[in-house]
């Protein structure tokens, strides 16, 4: 793996001293956008600070705050770059595996070089590419957000070829830091990525492919990471779009859980989400989503497990988009129902279930 | 009687003031088609202006020869949002034809169409594919953004023509340097 590594290096170096830049760059502004996000979240069958959905971001009692969002981009037709900076409780749990505390509002910082116009090469830390979902409230349709999502990657650093095959098919390889470790890497082991995508006028399809030692070597770390994802979208008619997520991500010899004392050969989850979204006019859409997600081996995502240490839950999720402007406003209808007691009911007592309701209010620039 | 009189002449006007806000300052062809067109006239034969065409527009990207001499080429430009930051809102994308006679040439561009583009997961922003409309139906759009887009089309298709005037003209710069000989008895 690290030969790879060192491979991918020399031939990013090597390439890019034999191109001689051959006509100069047009100037470009640099583009600064961004967000602020802020909700509300009640819980509908228990108090209020008993439970929460296991699932990222929106997860605190009340009124919270979601994060400041600037983004710096500058996109020449050879060169560009982008830096991501978040401010806030959401940025916060995006960088979780920051070391310092500069490096906990850099959600991305990258540098990318259009090799030709089919090959792209970009180094430093990206967002990830699996899953339907991503950090930026903006651009998800619910606020809270899935259990695959949540416990899935959220940044890589490291180096990725993006390749056009043709106008619909692209490919994505990859070599990078363990999954989150975004600022070095301590472990001394590399993670390899692939994504094969299909993109057509209304929609599109993305297999992705993670696989590598996210904790080194030593002694009681766990063996490597392999995550399967599929992620499509298509555009059912002009107001109606249908998104679907499924994954797959286990790592070998995880710790032990068993009562019996036994190895678990395998830790990880696996999930489907359905998404489905309606715009009934510019400012108003309503969209819905339903997934399924299990864990094995004590994974610990959705916070209790059987004497096997397997869990699932099925969340369904109605939001709402009304567009005032710039400003987005998403009132949220939220069921987790688990297999195990994992949450509280109203009297504060063990319940599977959990109904709770959010209004979040994000604002672009 | 009066307001009767008055009626037709007040409606007149605000559809001649609608329509003008419509336009954009744009002219069109009798297909309803933003165009923008001129015959230049330069000094040279056919095949000479067309040569000087080839030299210009050659190393375009997607250039189309024609049969009857005349070259057509593809070509884009952003557009910028101003708001709280400055963001890349979409692209234009139009056709520069240029045909050439004895003596004068004409260049037509049309068919202009406006691509969205939006930030995609790694903050950068790209092309919404399938959303191309042709740039005529948001003429209408009343938002400031808009009518800013169409002052930059208005000034990006004016540096275009000057560029393909100027370039046809074809002026030489000389390549011999002034040189300067420095005398002691200064």
């Amino acid at each position: 793996m690290k030969k790879l590594f060192f491979l991918s290096i020399v031939f990013f170096l090597t390439t890019s001293l034999c191109l001689q830049a051959q006509e100069e760059e047009k100037p470009t502004p640099v583009n600064i956008s961004g967000s602020v996000d802020t909700y509300f979240r009640q819980n509908l069958s228990a108090d209020n600070n008993t439970s929460v959905p296991g699932s990222s971001f929106a997860n605190q009692s009340g009124f919270g705050l979601g994060m400041v969002n600037i983004i710096a981009g500058y996109e020449g037709e050879k060169v560009g770059f982008v830096g991501d900076l978040v401010f806030g409780p959401r940025g916060t749990d995006a960088v979780f595996a920051s070391t310092t505390a500069s490096s906990s509002i850099v959600n991305q910082l990258y540098v990318y070089w259009n090799v030709s116009d089919k090959v792209t090469l970009t180094m430093g830390n990206f967002n990830t590419f699996l899953g339907y979902e991503v950090i930026s409230p903006t651009a998800n349709f619910n606020y809270s957000t899935s259990y695959m999502f949540s416990y899935g990657p959220f940044s890589h650093t490291g180096l990725k070829a993006d390749i056009a095959l043709s106008d619909e098919l692209s490919l994505m390889l990859g070599v990078f830091n363990p999954t989150d470790l975004t600022d070095f890497n301590p472990t001394d082991s590399y993670t390899l990525g692939a994504q094969l995508g299909y993109e057509n006028e209304s929609g599109g399809a993305w297999l992705n492919f993670l696989y590598g030692d996210q904790d080194g070597s030593g002694s009681g770390s766990m063996g490597k990471l392999f995550q399967v994802d599929l992620t499509t979208g298509f555009s059912v008619s002009e107001t109606v779009y249908l998104g679907f997520n499924g994954t797959l991500n286990s790592t070998q010899d995880a710790f032990d859980s068993n009562s019996d004392g036994e190895m678990n050969e395998t830790s990880g989850f696996a999930g489907a989400a359905v998404y489905l979204q309606n715009s009934f006019s510019e400012t108003f859409a309503l969209g819905i989503r339903g997934e399924y997600f299990s864990e094995t081996g004590a994974f610990g995502a959705i916070g209790g497990f059987d004497e096997d240490g397997d869990a699932s839950v099925f969340d369904i999720t109605l939001s709402a988009n009304i567009n005032v402007g710039p400003l987005k406003l998403i009132p949220e209808l939220r069921l987790d129902a688990a297999s195990e007691d994992i949450f509280a009911d109203s009297d504060s007592e063990p319940n599977s279930s959990l109904s709770s309701f959010v209004l979040a209010a994000v604002y672009s620039f | 009687m009066k307001f009767f009189c008055t009626l037709p002449v007040v409606t007149l006007l605000l559809l001649g003031l609608t329509s003008y806000g419509q336009d954009q300052g744009f002219i069109f062809d009798e297909n309803g088609q933003i165009i923008f067109t001129e015959v230049v006239e330069l000094e040279g034969q056919r095949e000479e202006l067309r040569q000087r065409l080839e030299n210009l527009l050659g190393a375009g990207k997607s250039i189309q020869r024609n049969d009857d001499l005349s070259l057509s080429v593809s070509e884009d430009f952003l557009l910028y949002q101003h708001s709280l930051g400055k963001i890349t809102d979409g692209r234009v994308d139009y056709i520069l034809k240029v045909e050439v006679k004895n003596n004068k040439y004409r260049y037509t561009i049309q068919n202009f169409t406006y691509t969205p583009f939006f930030r995609n997961r790694y903050g950068r922003y790209e092309a919404k594919r399938g959303s191309s409309r042709p740039l005529e139906e948001f003429l209408n759009k009343n938002q400031t953004k808009w009518k800013q887009h169409f002052v930059e089309v208005h000034e990006r298709i004016a540096q275009k023509t000057y560029w393909l005037k100027s370039g046809m003209i074809n002026v030489e710069i000389p390549n011999e340097q002034k040189v300067v000989k420095l005398k002691d008895d200064w």
